[in-house]
Formats: C-alpha cells, structure tokens, sequence
C-alpha cells in the first residue's frame, strides 16, 4: 500500500515529527522513524515524486537500518541510497518521476527501517544528508514490500 | 584491479553493457580504489541491475558506490549517485525499473561497512560487482 509523506515530515533540521507523518503499510500504521520496527528483508520499494512540478529539482531517496530514538539522518549512515528523477513534463511522466527497485535475494536490515529524502541540490546532491540538506519541495510517496 | 564489459544485444536492454569488476582471472575484488569511467566515453549511462557478490566475502558487509563523476573521485569524501548495501556471504541483486541516468558517465568503489559518503576502507574478502546499464550517446 502506498503513502503519500508531505515533505514536511523529512525534516533534516530536526528530529522527525513522529505524529505528522505516517506510512501505511498494510493495516498498521508506523510512522517513518521506524517504517519497520523488527529486523526485515526488503524486497522492493517504490518513490514517486509525481508532485514535482518542473521547477523542483529531483530528490534523494534513503532507507536507515536504525530505529534507535536517536536516529537522526543527518548524523546516521545510511543503508542504501538513490536518486528520484524530477517531473519532466507533460506525457513524460514514465520518464523519470519514480523509480521501483526490485530485489529478487531482498536486502537485510536487521534493526528495523527508517527512511529519509531531501532535495537534490547543491552539495547535496546525492551522498548523506547533511544539517544544511533542504527538504523535498512537494510531497514523496513511498512504498515498500518487506517481510 | 581492471574490468570487462560486455555488449548486450537482444535483451530488453537492446544495446545495453554489462560491466564486471573485477575482471576474471583477477585476484583483487572490488575495493576502495575506485574504477573510474567504466562505460564508454561520450556516453550517458543508465543503470539498470546491479548484483554484489560477497559469497567470497563472509566476514563483513560492504556498500557498492556508483558515482556519477569520471575524474578527480576521492573515495571517503565524494557523495555518492548511488549506494547499495552488499551482505556478507551471499549474494545481493537489484533492479532498477526505470533506470538511474547518470550525466557525467559512471564510477564504482566498493567499501567496507555502509554509507554513502564518508569510509574508504577495502573489504577484507573477494567482492564481486556485476551491473547492466544503457548508454545513451
């Protein structure tokens, strides 16, 4: 199932609103500090920044194998990291606005998952997030498909 | 350590290049040291699979690093484009389904422990990097 998570909530300032954003996934709803809260294999996710509109930059995707109450992305390592292309442009919209990742071995964390995004720009183009990384300018929809 | 690439003819990636680091008969995996440049010059690559081999690296987990930058990469200190967690003793695979372009071409490092950008410390084992990409001239 898919959430929408207002780009809001991938605060890199400060730590992250437990009560502002959620993720459902199936009927249980998590908020994104711990996405799962046991250890998981990932097997596939899905970002869409289908909200971009064509002056926003594209946004930087991260999941964290941490769920500790300190976990903070910008002074966490991140597990695995990926780029979410910009709207294009009308019809363009297959051209680049999400990306699906599929694992057929899936990929381990064994915490737990947390995520992150911020906006692509700068010295922040790819790579951790940092104190002055920016927010996403529009809202990110995430799913994932974990054991 | 070198790498070999493959050209990719009637497969959904029509005109595609696998790329395999290290090459074979190598006795040095995928390490730290970064291969600059893997895919021909000129072009824009888009990646499309990635498999980490670790069978041959029990001891540690490590993270494959795709950068999109071919010259002047400092391991430990450059962000990068893409990161992937490879498990120890196993193999790990990933599809991309609608690629990830990179517009300046495509380098790969792999180190010790996670992380994409700081670290740049060689994986004690034998690791081995398989990726399928598209080039766009």
């Amino acid at each position: 199932m898919a959430t929408t998570l207002t780009s809001a909530g991938f605060n890199t300032a400060s730590p992250l609103n437990q009560t502002q954003t959620k993720i459902v996934q199936k009927a249980a709803v998590i908020d994104q500090r711990n996405v799962a809260r046991k250890p998981v294999t990932l097997y596939a996710v899905i970002v869409d920044n289908m909200f971009a509109t064509a002056s926003n930059d594209k946004v930087w995707f991260r999941l964290y194998d941490d769920v500790s109450d300190s976990w903070n992305p910008t002074n966490t390592k991140s597990l695995m990291g990926f780029p979410v292309e910009k709207y294009l442009g009308a019809g363009n919209q297959l051209n680049g606005t999400f990306q699906a990742v599929f694992s057929r071995t899936g990929i381990t964390f064994g915490k737990g998952i947390s995520i992150a995004a911020s906006l692509g720009t700068g010295s922040d183009v790819g790579g951790e997030i940092t104190a002055t990384s920016s927010n996403p300018a529009t809202d990110v929809a995430v799913e994932l498909v974990h054991s | 350590m070198s790498f070999r690439t493959t050209r990719i003819k009637g497969t959904k990636e029509a005109d595609g290049l696998e790329i395999v680091i290290p090459a074979p008969n190598e006795t040095l995996g995928a390490n730290a040291t970064p291969e600059l440049d893997v895919t021909n010059p000129g072009t824009t690559p888009k990646l499309f699979s990635i498999v980490i081999d670790c069978l041959d690296n029990p001891g540690e987990n490590v993270t494959l690093r795709l950068y999109d930058k071919i010259s002047s990469l400092t391991v430990g200190t450059d962000n990068a484009h893409v990161w992937i967690p490879g498990e120890r003793g196993r193999r790990t695979e990933l599809e991309f389904s609608v690629g990830i372009p990179f517009a300046l071409g495509m380098s790969v490092a792999v180190v010790k422990g996670a992380g994409g950008t700081a670290g740049a410390d060689n994986p004690t084992g034998f690791v081995k990097v398989t990726l399928r990409v598209k080039e766009t001239a």
